[in-house]
């Protein structure tokens, strides 16, 4: 593992805790999805991994090594980003990759190279106050690869960007791991941002991890949690009709029915037909990861 | 060591076409340029105000408004300037991610505020210098020349106001660090000068750091020799004091960035 955390907790000044008994295993060449709704816990988990917030007893391990005891040869291996860009708004893309550059001793190859990797060299010039909320993200992304990491972390790195900023920096995220071999922590609160691209996930709420595992494991774990949404011409009889196989539920003229694969959609559109009863409109009901929050905690 | 003084350069370039560089520029040629134009409208009253030693009047002329209120006001300001370059780009956290020891963040940053310090003083000189020879230059009844340039007066006196500053420096160090809110550590800055100016009679305001720079000028110290020790120990102890607090201070914070 890269990254472990044994039973890391964390309470605030104010006495409130944030995190409870956090195990987290990121394997080494992965890109893990660390999901969670907007105050999980994620961000804090983030900063205690890379020591911006500061604990008595570490229980966090990453390449093996202690995070308190090793931090700066750790963090020789990390590019991080955390919430928003962190960039100097008066500098133009170039002379903030050299500022962060100079306290790696990185030359200047290394700095056109990363712009090239990101997509950002035309705009080398410009001043990071003139770039847009995709540019920006790209700029720290270039930033958090400078000096060659082994590990990224990234705060919700696609946070405000529109659908098409969102499909560029998943691209670049599954090039870095796949072409740079990186292995990459992405934090979201979304589901469908990360589901195409990540490997493995981890899933917490209100500090607990609620889940974690192989991206495979966890649609599994979506399957049996998903529901089809049904609109017929006799809802009572269609639902006693189905009682007896799915779990069925009534919703205004609606039913929304459980299921586990796609054979079962075909039967209950069968025995619907067999019956005689008309089916209008069949259709999947979209996971969300709120819904699967609550499919996991309810579990 | 290199590593650090290579992080001192990022620290630096930081600063590049911020409000911190135009304040030192403008504000150390202030009140040269101000008191080349009086000289210019008043030669009646002024030309007489010099008498035989017209450099040392117009260089302490020169510096009584700066010792008094624009160094301490631009201390307050330039320190928190510079600090919050990392707060308002939200840089903080990606410093301290960065493979760098908290002294090396800690006294990098020191290091650029009181460059720009210094180089305020060494152009505030060299403006008094010019701002002498060009009212020379354009009134010959002024008589400023090369070689009356007082230097080692100069000298003194930047010294001992640079001494005086110390403290007040950390202080504002310690303030703009502590506080993400840049009116915070200015309004309480410019609240502990107002007070000291209040307190300017008090019997012990040698023990008060924000009126050192101003004591350091206005005391007689041919009159009162004691004094000048009592300010350089007193520097010299809360410049130390200040530090080593705000340096404790800053790095306990059990979050960073």
């Amino acid at each position: 593992m890269l990254i472990k955390t044994t039973n890391l907790n964390y309470t605030f000044r104010s006495k409130e805790q944030v995190l409870f008994n956090l195990n987290l295993e990121v394997p080494a060449g992965s890109i893990y999805g660390f999901l969670g709704p907007n105050g999980a816990g994620k961000t804090t988990t983030l900063k205690l991994l890379l020591g911006l917030i500061q604990i008595e007893d570490s229980n966090i391990k990453i390449f093996g090594h202690d995070v308190r005891d090793n931090r700066i040869a750790i963090l020789n291996k990390i590019g991080s980003l955390i919430e928003q860009p962190s960039l100097y708004q008066h500098l133009t893309g170039y002379e903030n990759l050299k500022v962060f550059g100079l306290s790696y001793g990185i030359v200047q190859a290394r700095i056109i190279e990363v712009l090239n990797i990101v997509g950002l060299s035309g705009a080398v010039g410009k001043k990071v106050s003139a770039y847009s909320l995709g540019m920006k993200q790209r700029l720290s992304i270039a930033l958090a690869l400078l000096h060659d990491p082994e590990l990224l972390i990234l705060d919700e790195p696609t946070n405000g960007l529109d659908p098409n900023g969102i499909v560029e920096i998943r691209g670049l995220l599954r090039q870095l791991n796949q072409k740079y071999h990186k292995t990459i922590l992405i934090s979201s609160h979304l589901l469908s941002e990360i589901e195409k691209i990540a490997t493995d996930v981890g899933i917490i709420q209100h500090g607990k991890l609620l889940f974690q595992g192989t991206f495979i494991e966890l649609q599994q774990l979506q399957s049996k949690h998903s529901f089809i949404e049904v609109r017929v011409n006799a809802t009572q009889e269609a639902k006693d009709l189905l009682d007896d196989k799915f779990k069925v539920l009534l919703t205004g003229d609606r039913l929304r029915i459980a299921y586990e694969n796609d054979q079962q959609i075909a039967e209950i559109n069968q025995d619907l037909a067999s019956k005689g009863i008309k089916v209008y409109q069949l259709g999947l009901i979209e996971n969300d990861l709120e819904e699967l929050f609550m499919k996991t905690i309810s579990k | 060591m290199k590593r650090f003084f290579l992080n001192v350069k990022a620290e630096f370039l930081k600063t590049k076409g911020t409000t911190a560089v135009l304040l030192t520029i403008l504000g150390s040629v202030f009140i040269p340029v101000i008191n080349l134009v009086i000289c210019m409208e008043r030669p009646d009253v002024m030309v007489g105000k010099f008498g035989a030693e017209p450099w040392l009047v117009f260089v302490k002329f020169n510096w009584k408004n700066v010792a008094a209120i624009i160094l301490p006001l631009y201390g307050i300001l330039m320190t928190s300037l510079i600090v919050q370059i990392e707060y308002r780009n939200n840089t903080w956290k990606q410093v301290y991610a960065l493979p760098r020891r908290f002294a090396d963040i800690f006294f990098s940053k020191a290091i650029v505020i009181h460059s720009f310090l210094l180089s305020f003083l060494l152009f505030f000189n060299i403006a008094i210098v010019l701002s002498g020879l060009l009212t020379s230059q354009i009134n010959s009844k002024y008589a400023f020349s090369w070689d009356g340039v007082p230097w080692e007066l100069m000298l003194t006196t930047t010294s001992r106001i640079y001494l005086g500053l110390l403290a007040l420096m950390n202080i504002q160090y310690w303030l703009s660090l502590r506080f993400r809110n840049f009116v915070i550590s200015l309004g309480i800055g410019m609240g502990l000068w107002i007070v000291g100016i209040v307190l300017m009679d008090w019997d012990k305001i040698v023990y008060y750091p924000y009126m050192y720079p101003f004591l350091m000028f206005f005391t007689d110290f041919k009159v009162h020799p004691e004094t000048l020790l009592k300010l350089k120990i007193g520097s010299a102890i809360s410049f130390i004091l200040f530090l080593v607090l705000c340096y404790r201070n800053i790095y306990k914070l059990p979050e960073r960035g």
